[in-house]
């Protein structure tokens, strides 16, 4: 399979770079790479844009393969990887290219703290978030639900944990979709998937997942912060996780089922890991039914962790401690979404692997709660590193399929990671500038060391250049919770 | 000769895998996907678990393999220690597997095992190939 070099893009303008579909003969559409000249060599050191082409053979990918600034290195689809078939004209979808942790995204709560607020409580609250919220490999939370529950949950997502007590209406109004996908089927989820899940709501995970307590340090926008509940100084939350074992173990089985089917499609793919079906086959429409429900699942695990959270501050700072869901976004998933494509309006199912959507003001998608502004984009950086809200641009719908990054992204694997810092150190570099780390491994620590990933400035300053988006808040971190 | 080790990957792990049989490849198959988990083993349970599986390709049914002892892992809590072998080729395999409880896991969660760059081959009657493991 030919390399990839940057004699092979041609540079259509700042900040975005294309290949060609005559790059190579399996090409069904261009691929497209938001980046400036520093993310783009370090985007050409992995294998990011092979996989990126791979996705452009995709059976009904209309548009172009995109990656987005924070590109990377995955299976079958790069992170940051983004493609939209026309399911009317034969567009698959692909479980790979939503990826094993269905609905991995990220939920912003705003607080009614200032930084200086929190000082005295810091220490305090950190203990009271690490107990309160399960982290790292295999912890399990403290809410069980039976089958019936579990059902209920993978049909209706976040709104059904509000009859338990568990978080607020307010929470679901600010959450994309609502907190669930109105085409689930729990009926598609198999018992295994519920079993690797039926333990692990409201608990984080481990690797990359994190809950962190950060503090507004710049607003850009000052009127769109104002309407999405972000002040200068104030105390926000920020949870990233996703559907756990039941989201992983659907991908799973989805995947093995469909590639033995592939000859029977007359599909032929690059790389198995891009399985994938016919939207309409009765093995896509179950797939998309899972991958709602499991979706489902993860609105309602970041939904519990958000109330653990609110219910966190108020145990330590007080009972009047306001704590309110700013945004939920998923940075991966699968949307139908109609989208203008060569002067036609086309309904597309649009992957998004490790990357967000980006609707702008006046978009049906944005929901109530942001008809005027655009939703909130989410873009977590590092432990040591600040994080980003935007809202998108109308240059969004035509540019980039109104999608946008979800994170630094990785630029270092984590065996070089730790080589090149040690857990302990790091911990003691971090809280000599006031950020409280609770982590039970160094070695994770290690794993996600800043360094480990590109600069976020950088990344959302692409974001920027081309149009897509613009800055509203820059957030920095004061006290990490991780799984090892 | 079972053997395993792990080469660099910008995201998950990636483990490249050896056997001079497919029984053995699986093995070492598992011994890299424990090595990431590095669960803390427990008493032994009850009973062993006899798994019997078909597949269209040996790449195909390692990761079913492998799939089974990350299910056990993490919604049964428990982990292989013996492999009792009766069969192993390219489509199938029938093993009993003794399993220890797990009291906790040390490493690093596993998501799911991939089919990304899987393709067996084999060089000298040694059987090899890379694994990505989504962490």
């Amino acid at each position: 399979m030919s390399t990839i070099t940057r004699k092979n893009l041609i540079a259509v303008k700042k900040g975005l770079f294309e290949i060609p579909r005559t790059f190579r003969d399996d090409m069904r559409v261009d691929a497209a790479i938001f980046a400036d000249d520093t993310l783009l060599e370090e985007i050409l050191r992995d294998r990011s844009l092979t996989q990126l082409v791979n996705v452009a053979t995709l059976p009904g990918i209309c548009y172009k393969a995109l990656a987005m600034p924070d590109a990377h290195e995955g299976y079958g689809f790069p992170i940051g990887g983004v493609a939209a078939t026309d399911i009317h004209a034969g567009g698959v979808i692909s479980p790979g290219g939503i990826g094993y942790d269905i609905n991995c995204g990220v939920r912003l709560l705003g607080t009614s703290l200032t930084a200086a607020d929190l000082i005295p409580y810091q220490d305090r609250l950190a203990d009271a978030l690490y107990a309160a919220v399960p982290s790292g490999v295999g912890r399990g939370g403290s809410i069980t639900l039976h089958d019936g529950e579990l059902t209920k949950l993978l049909h209706h997502g976040a709104p059904a944990l509000i009859a338990r007590g568990i978080g607020t209406d307010d929470d679901i109004l600010h959450c994309e979709e609502g907190g669930a996908l109105a085409d689930a089927d729990a009926d598609m989820v198999s018992d295994k998937a519920r079993n690797r899940g039926r333990d692990q709501l409201g608990t984080l995970g481990s690797g990359n997942h994190f809950l962190e307590v950060q503090y507004v340090e710049t607003i850009y926008d000052q009127k769109i912060a104002t309407s999405f509940g972000l002040n200068q100084d104030q105390i926000t939350t920020m949870i990233h996780c996703g559907s756990r074992g039941l989201g992983h173990q659907t991908c799973t089985e989805y995947v093995r089922h469909m590639i033995p089917k592939l000859p029977e499609w007359g599909i032929t793919l690059p790389d198995k890991e891009l399985a994938c079906a016919p939207f309409f086959s009765p093995e896509g429409s179950a797939y998309y039914k899972a991958m709602c429900a499991s979706a489902n699942f993860a609105w309602a695990n970041r939904h519990a962790i958000g109330h653990a959270v609110r219910e966190s501050f108020k145990k330590v700072v007080g009972e009047n401690t306001s704590v309110k869901t700013i945004y939920d976004i998923s940075h991966n998933i699968g949307k139908k979404e109609i989208h203008r494509i060569d002067g036609k309006d086309r309904e597309l199912l649009v992957h998004r692997k490790g990357a967000t959507r980006a609707f702008p003001a006046g978009s049906p998608y944005t929901g109530d709660a942001f008809r005027h502004t655009g939703h909130p984009i989410l873009v977590p950086g590092t432990m040591g590193t600040y994080s980003y809200v935007l809202v998108a641009n109308p240059e969004s719908l035509s540019v980039s399929l109104a999608s946008a990054c979800h994170g630094a992204g990785r630029r270092m694997s984590r065996t070089e990671a730790k080589r090149s810092t040690r857990g302990s150190t790091l911990r003691e570099h971090l809280e000599s500038t006031g950020i409280l780390i609770r982590c039970d491994s160094d070695a994770g620590l290690a794993e996600e060391a800043p360094i480990a990933y590109k600069d976020v400035d950088q990344v959302v300053g692409v974001l920027v250049t081309t149009g897509i988006a613009r800055l509203v808040a820059r957030l920095a971190p004061r006290i990490v919770i991780k799984g090892g | 000769m079972k053997s395993w080790h792990h080469t660099p990957h910008t995201a998950d792990i990636c483990s490249v895998i050896s056997g001079d049989s497919y029984a053995e490849l699986f093995e070492s198959g598992a011994a890299a996907f424990y090595d990431i988990t590095k669960p803390t083993l427990d008493r032994r349970t009850d009973s062993p678990q006899t798994l019997s599986l078909q597949a269209e390709s040996a790449e195909l049914l390692l990761v079913d393999f492998l799939s089974e002892l990350l299910y056990l892992l993490e919604a049964e809590k428990s982990a292989a220690i013996e492999y009792q072998w009766r069969t192993c080729s390219e489509h199938s395999l029938d093993v009993i597997i003794s399993l220890a409880h797990v009291s906790h896991l040390n490493g690093v969660a596993i998501k799911a095992v991939t089919y990304h760059d899987l393709q067996i081959t084999q060089k000298n009657n040694r059987l090899t190939t890379s694994l990505i493991f989504d962490i």
